[in-house]
């Protein structure tokens, strides 16, 4: 009798624990950006479908420094991160977080925007316009698009936390126009929002591109974010490639979130080579 | 919707022992349950806390009633009228009617809110940073004015609001006493810093209460004649609806204020007529609990603002599972979701409470003692655990030791000032740079 209960005490201990059911290969994912903002959703997106594969832990790093910490302590374990382009370019306590052939999974490739509410007649050029910004790299840009703007009166740069509280500015009126890195958060309110310049040379889905307004160093700068490895060989990194690729082929929460991400591309289907140079430019561009 | 339900049941089953045990509440059992919920999805996180945040309303009556134990603050109505109808041995009134009018109120409330859940939706649209300022400030005027000491509660928000910004803001990037440290640059853990000065100052505030199982008897009658007194009373009940659904949004008191005042003014009503052991009273207040258990949940559901710390646990976890609540996140599909679920969990909620009291009652047997010690002691392991997932046990245990003898110093003072401007402190930054920029520019 004994022993009966032992064997299925024995099944159930083995049955509940992932480690004795089925050795997975340990998979740290990072994400190096806040809890609230996009960066956790898609890295969460990540791990609900890197689970199957992968034991993996989900570590919420909340910036740079303790990124480099955390990834310092699983030296010799496998570890996937996030990464924002821009930060790694003019950031120092992100500076280590380059993109290379070595490391490279693939990038978020994405255009600024500058909007406002449907209808408003805005000219940025005669001035007096509150606009909404978030990020420090951000106030740079603005800087700079204003010393080439000159316009009569001085534009005011409002800072607030992420893009969906600069969307929100704009939506109840507190600023009249916004900037933000990437475009979704705009096209999901396109009742109520309308493009006015993309920071894409091409325009964005009939807004007209800045440079038509005005040019400056980073009128027509992308930006990127880009998802990073540590602990993986040439060959495991081709492999991890081939599943993340799989992952944005299948219709899940993450696949969804990027058909969504209106005037935005990903590298992962471009061979290594490309995407690398890819990462590498729009990060290069933002060190002058 | 029905693959939630496990998870609401399992909220219901830790409801009623959060209920019961008097000082554990909700905050408590989620801290000793966070390794295990760490495995939830967003959604399943909140379907979780809705069936404990019900729950815990009815349970609470019963351990009030039956034992003159206040599991909470809110239930001290329960413990003057419902234990004195106990001992005339109108018990089992006294817990139908609690848990008939909690079932009601929590109902009717549900009811109004989904005529209007489309105004809700635009509600965060009008959220500019004036109103936000103007939400903040008004809940710590009011966290100070309702303490005893007011200069006390101002020192409180003060330490809290410096300890909430330890750490680097996200607005700006700049950092607040982190000496480039990586572990300081993240903040104070919030776990560390609610355990220390929230949860185990309460913990030590009940460390003597004693259950006294000797000769608990409740009388039970036909189901309908129970029915019958409580309809004979439903303006009461009706009452305690509305006054608890609007004392509900009051920040940080929420249930307490909800079911004290709906009782103070059914008091009044009653003035000459008023006896101890007051039935009337008693489903007043109660009603008015379950309704402002309501009222305390939407805030964090539509605009993303927890205004009670478990609720601030519950918004940290769901964040960190990828899942925000609230925003543009909160829609008719999210607050139908959750109504189903309120609906399901309050029906089983008014079954457990009302015929299977006397079951719960067997609950009392445990030595509550022991069960505090065990759940102190948890408590460390479980930071520890927490700090691990983050790679920062160190640091979270180095700061939950090092407030903890600020936190028995104050545990026979309200700490939730200090907790609040701790909670809110980054909300403080996020909405004053903005307002900055816009007045003086």
């Amino acid at each position: 009798m004994k022993k009966i209960i032992y064997t299925i005490l024995t099944a159930i201990f083995m049955l509940a624990s992932p480690t004795f059911a089925l050795a997975k290969e340990k998979l740290y994912v990072i994400n190096s950006g806040s809890t609230g903002g996009s960066f956790n959703a898609i890295m969460s997106a990540y791990v609900a479908e890197l689970k199957d594969k992968y034991d993996v832990t989900y570590v919420q790093a909340k910036g740079c420094t303790k990124t480099k910490q955390i990834l310092e302590k699983v030296q010799g374990s496998k570890a996937f991160y996030i990464s924002q382009g821009i930060k790694a370019a003019l950031d120092p306590k992100c500076d280590s977080f380059v993109p290379t052939a070595e490391n490279i999974v693939h990038s978020h490739v994405k255009f600024g925007m500058l909007f406002a509410r449907k209808g408003a007649v805005l000219d940025l050029k005669a001035g007096n316009i509150k606009i909404a910004y978030n990020s420090t790299p951000n106030k740079v840009w603005l800087e700079k698009m204003e010393s080439a703007l000159s316009a009569k009166s001085p534009n005011t740069h409002v800072l607030y936390k992420n893009s969906t509280a600069v969307v929100l500015a704009v939506l109840n009126g507190e600023t009249d126009l916004g900037y933000v890195n990437t475009t979704p958060k705009v096209f999901k309110n396109k009742d109520k929002l309308a493009g006015v310049y993309s920071l894409n040379p091409e325009g964005d889905s009939g807004v007209p591109p800045l440079n038509s307004l005005v040019k400056f160093e980073g009128s027509e700068y992308g930006q990127v974010d880009n998802f990073l490895t540590q602990g993986f060989n040439e060959q495991e990194l081709a492999e991890f490639r081939k599943q993340i690729l799989d992952i944005h082929n299948t219709d899940n929460n993450l696949s969804a979130y990027f058909k969504k991400a209106q005037g935005t591309s990903v590298t992962i289907s471009l061979p290594k080579e490309k995407a690398v140079e890819i990462a590498q430019h729009y990060v290069n561009i933002w060190r002058n | 919707m029905i693959d939630l339900l496990p998870y609401a049941l399992m909220g219901i089953g830790f409801g009623v022992i959060a209920g019961f045990v008097p000082g554990i509440g909700i905050f408590a059992t989620l801290m000793i349950l966070y390794p295990f919920l760490m495995d939830f999805t967003g959604l399943e996180l909140v379907a979780f806390y809705v069936g404990i945040s019900s729950t815990t309303q009815y349970i609470g009556s019963i351990t009030a009633t039956v034992f003159a134990l206040p599991g909470e603050s809110s239930s001290l109505p329960s413990v003057k009228e419902g234990h004195a109808l106990y001992k005339q041995g109108q018990g089992s009134f006294a817990i139908s009617g609690a848990a008939i009018g909690s079932f009601v109120g929590s109902l009717f409330v549900l009811l109004i809110t989904s005529l209007f859940v489309l105004e809700l939706e635009n509600l965060y649209y009008l959220y500019s940073s004036y109103i936000q300022a103007i939400i903040i400030s008004l809940v710590l005027c009011f966290l100070i004015l309702s303490s005893k000491s007011k200069i006390y509660a101002v020192f409180l928000v003060f330490i809290g609001y410096i300890l909430g910004s330890v750490g680097c803001r996200i607005i700006d990037e700049k950092c607040f006493a982190t000496f480039d440290n990586g572990d300081l640059e993240t903040g104070l853990p919030l776990i560390s810093v609610l355990l220390a000065l929230y949860v185990v100052p309460i913990v030590l505030n009940n460390w003597n209460l004693k259950f006294d199982y000797t000769g608990v008897d409740i009388k039970s009658e036909r189901f309908t004649v129970h029915l019958k007194k409580y309809i004979d009373n439903i303006g009461a009940s009706l009452r305690g609806t509305l006054i608890g659904f609007f004392a509900g949004f009051t920040p940080g008191l929420s249930t307490a204020m909800s079911s004290n005042l709906s009782y103070a003014v059914e008091k009044w009503i009653q003035r000459k007529k008023y006896k101890e052991g007051n039935y009337k009273a008693l489903v007043s207040a109660e009603t008015g609990n379950n309704a402002g258990a309501f009222a305390c949940l939407l805030p964090l559901l539509v605009l993303g603002i927890p205004i009670v710390p478990s609720e601030a646990l519950l918004y940290e976890m769901a964040v960190a599972k990828g899942f925000s609540l609230g925003g543009e996140n909160f829609n008719v599909e999210f607050f139908n979701t959750v109504a189903y679920m309120l609906v399901f969990v309050n029906l089983i909620a008014l079954f457990i409470a009302w015929p299977f009291a006397k079951y719960i009652c067997y609950l009392g047997k445990l030595n509550y003692k022991q069960i505090q010690g065990l759940i102190l002691i948890a408590f460390i392991f479980i930071i520890g655990y927490v700090g691990s997932e983050l790679f920062q046990s160190t640091y979270y245990l180095i700061v939950f030791f090092l407030l903890l003898p600020v936190g028995i110093l104050l545990r026979k003072h309200d700490t939730l000032p200090l907790v609040f401007a701790f909670i809110v402190a980054d909300r403080i930054a996020t909405v004053s740079i903005p307002l900055e920029n816009l007045i003086f520019n």
